[in-house]
């Protein structure tokens, strides 16, 4: 559940909810909890509705009601504030009414998922084509990213101009529906005959401005963070884009398809495979049988993975080059600070400091300076999880740059290591 | 041993520092999403105050404040309150696709299952202790564990390397 633990981990309290939690507790009176404030506000909403009903009812002798003069009905969010923009150097008479919102929004490109994901930077010739209105004044870098058949699936790109104001620009084919997570309606506004949807939301430190529109088939959304010059820029940018047109963006090709592999093998293949098949181990722990083998190939990952099985237990076995990422995760066995699970009692999410905690949930040792000792120092067993009872062990280990990467259960530590040490002459 | 009556000033400040990410992160992971775990949150640390619980050690307070946020989340999904927000996923982008498939299937299982993968893969918390903190029988929270992890036995294969 290593990802499981990435994901939650990379959830934390934000100032603003921490203010809110610091002011909820040291204002004594509201001792009530959200459930009943939201109760109150309901039955505070019909008890107005119910005087105003009386009241009007009341001041008007034949029963019937007019709405005042100027007044259709439409109600205006109390958390919706227009800020108005001209921006001064388009010279253009169009205003962005950016509607004020309430948090973050979704969108990210992480979240996305990409068949056969691959990217590549435009050149700049390219990017002019994109961007004709926008590449005279400022600086601009794109890329594109595609399917794994090649099919093009958006243009991100991001736009400085002189002032340092940064703009990232993404266009694809059709609607992005930039809006989808924000839980106010944003204000749509006219720039050139093109509706364009404008919101923001604030921060501690910044306004944090997006806009979204279709030209002809082709979808725009724009984000900038900072203060009204970061709207303003925003703003003007959003009219060279519509003033510039949409781009054909059937003519955005790649210029190569990278190797893709996603394949099963077995595991004479898997031993076969010429990056990897070298650090699949021989002899394995006495009950352990092969389950399966998978090789990933793509532009971010590269990898050999091998499991045996035996009953609910296993050992999983990754073989990789060693990423820049990995590189923060090695550690000298004499830090133990970084790797030795003795030292901090469970639950580990309260005794490793959060400053250690993904070394120390997957440290990276030379396997110059393995020891049975330091393996004896990874392995844990837990004996009440409604699971077998036997060692867990999760580690990597580095031959020269090949990485592998151990996930165990059920075998013993000095298996383990025999394991990890027949590797040691294939470098 | 600390009481209502003798915490000092900056000792529900030092408190909220101290476990309103472990408070948060569980909330996020019952009430799969933002907005509820926001408001769970703040009850919290307001049920914290209003009780001042004498707590015997740091386990012992890390262990009722996560049984309270449970209890509070399992009391707002029993309402009608609940708000209809975006999934925790778009809040919280994956990192990758294999963390997505995961998160998207952990998030699918039914709560109960939910909260003891959090206690045990996350929290690190013994079958035992979590029978504690969720007032069930240690034997039900090994069955809850045993079935959530063959809900999850194809992703997880992917998950642990």
């Amino acid at each position: 559940m290593k990802l499981y633990k990435d994901y939650i981990d990379n959830i934390s309290v934000d100032d603003n909810l921490h203010y809110k939690i610091m002011a909820a507790v040291t204002s004594k009176p509201r001792y009530c909890s959200t459930l009943i404030r939201r109760y109150a506000t309901v039955f505070a909403c019909l008890i107005v509705m119910l005087l105003g009903t009386l009241t009007v009812a009341k001041l008007l002798p034949y029963g019937t009601i007019t709405p005042p003069k100027n007044q259709f009905g439409v109600i205006t969010p109390s958390n919706t504030k227009p800020s108005i923009t001209s921006p001064n150097d388009t010279q253009s008479s169009y205003t962005i009414v950016f509607t004020k919102v309430a948090g973050n929004i979704s969108y990210d490109k992480g979240k996305i998922r990409i068949p056969g994901h691959f990217w590549e930077e435009l050149p700049s010739e390219v990017v002019s084509a994109l961007f004709p209105e926008v590449t005279g004044s400022r600086t601009l870098e794109a890329t594109a990213n595609f399917t794994g058949d090649g099919t093009l699936y958006n243009i991100e790109s991001i736009c400085k101009n002189n002032n340092g104001i940064i703009t990232n620009i993404t266009i694809q084919k059709g609607t992005i529906a930039l809006d989808k997570g924000v839980s106010d309606k944003p204000t749509t506004s006219d720039v050139y005959g093109i509706p364009v949807t404008a919101f923001y939301w604030e921060d501690d430190d910044h306004n944090h401005y997006y806009a979204s529109f279709e030209l002809n088939g082709v979808g725009y959304s724009l984000n900038a963070s900072g203060d009204e010059t970061a709207k303003d820029e925003l703003s003007a940018l959003v009219g060279f884009l519509i003033k510039g047109g949409a781009p054909d963006l059937d003519a955005i090709t790649p210029t190569a398809i990278p190797e893709l592999r996603e394949d099963a093998l077995t595991l004479d293949e898997a031993r076969s495979d010429t990056d990897f098949g070298a650090y699949i181990p021989i002899n394995i722990p006495a009950g352990f049988n092969f389950e399966s083998s998978m090789r990933f190939k793509n532009q971010e990952r590269n990898n050999l993975r091998v499991t045996w099985v035996n009953g609910m237990d296993y050992i999983e076995w990754k073989v990789s080059y060693l990423m820049p990422d990995d590189k923060p995760r090695i550690t000298s066995t004499e830090q133990t600070e970084n790797y030795d699970l003795s030292l901090y009692p469970i639950p580990h999410a309260q005794s490793v400091p959060a400053e250690l905690r993904k070394i120390v949930t997957d440290p990276i040792f030379r396997i110059e300076e393995l020891t049975r000792e330091v393996v004896m120092t990874r392995a844990y067993k837990v004996n009440d999880a409604g699971d077998t009872s036997g060692y867990r062990m999760r580690f990597s280990v580095l031959y020269g740059d090949i990485l592998v990467v151990v996930n165990i259960k059920g075998a013993d530590p000095e298996s383990v290591y025999n394991m990890l040490l027949s590797l040691a002459d294939t470098q | 041993m600390i009481g209502k009556s003798c915490w000092p000033e900056d000792y529900i400040s030092k408190l909220v520092i101290k476990h309103e990410n472990r408070v948060y992160r569980t909330a996020i992971s019952i009430m799969k999403n933002r907005a509820d775990a926001e408001d769970i949150v703040q009850d919290v640390f307001i049920k914290v105050m209003q009780k001042a619980p004498n707590f015997e050690s740091d386990e012992h307070e890390s262990a009722w404040l996560i049984r309270v946020t449970i209890n509070m989340c399992r009391s707002r999904l029993r309402t009608a309150w609940l708000r209809r927000t975006e999934p925790l996923i778009d809040t919280y982008p994956a990192q990758t696709k294999e963390q997505l498939n995961l998160i998207e299937h952990v998030m699918a299982l039914p709560t109960k299952y939910r909260i003891v993968v959090h206690l045990f893969y996350y929290e690190g918390y013994s079958t035992k202790e979590i029978s504690y903190i969720t007032n069930q029988k240690e034997s039900t929270v090994r069955s809850l564990l045993t079935r959530a992890r063959q809900k999850l036995k194809y992703v997880l294969k992917e998950d642990e390397l």
